[in-house]
């Protein structure tokens, strides 16, 4: 699922009660580009010294053959996030309860495979149910 | 090689998970002491069931965002991605 795909099924999450939250390594400069780039209508924050990310198992380092590819792309991971810890969340999805309870998640260390929002949207049916 | 080896393998390797994600949620310091991995196959999430941490986000404005605060108000669509590149 890409944050355009998620735009897509916003109104049907905000519906059953959701609030959306997106986080990145994103220094809060950077993400305030991301929302007049993309006109994202859900809340984007900053994880940029990656404490989330670790917190939630999710960090990763990394590698400098990947770091080159990031470079030929002309992606620069250490001047979006402001640190030069080279750390970048495998992409994530979590369904949350009031309780502060995980319903649902899916972590994918491939981030070409993508969550189907359909599954999503079961998902989050599902968690507001029970 | 024998599927009782694959059983202990595995089993092991949740146990390591287990055990790291639980000195995770236990305080918001130890985040930082747990290594980071080397590769993206070799995270140990946070499991279904499992709360969430505490954590301080920033806002696009810089100000503190509680995380947990605001779960508990609406329930939530957590997402994380790598960058808005």
């Amino acid at each position: 699922m890409q944050l355009g795909q998620l735009q897509e099924i916003e109104p049907k999450l905000n519906q059953l009660g959701y609030q959306i939250i997106a986080v990145s390594p994103d220094r809060p400069e950077v993400l305030k580009n991301s929302m007049k780039k993309h006109n994202f209508t859900y809340l984007l924050l900053s994880d940029s010294r990656k404490e989330a990310a670790r917190a939630f198992g999710i960090a990763f380092r990394v590698d400098q053959k990947s770091l080159k590819m990031y470079e030929q792309y002309g992606i620069d991971i250490e001047t979006a996030s402001g640190e030069g810890d080279l750390i970048l969340p495998v992409p994530a999805v979590f369904v949350i309860g009031l309780d502060g309870v995980i319903k649902f998640e899916y972590v994918n260390p491939n981030y070409e495979v993508r969550l189907d929002p359909d599954i999503l949207m079961a998902a989050a049916r599902s968690a507001v149910k029970n | 090689m024998s599927k009782g080896f694959h059983l202990t393998f595995f089993s092991s390797v949740l146990s390591i998970c287990l055990l790291i994600s639980a000195s995770t949620v236990s305080g918001t310091d130890t985040a930082k002491q747990v290594p980071v991995p080397i590769s993206p196959e070799s995270i140990c999430p946070l499991l279904n069931g499992q709360k969430i941490p505490a954590v301080t986000l920033k806002s696009s404005e810089g100000e503190l965002f509680d995380l947990i605060a605001s779960v508990t108000k609406k329930p939530t669509i957590l997402i994380f991605y790598r960058g808005g590149w």
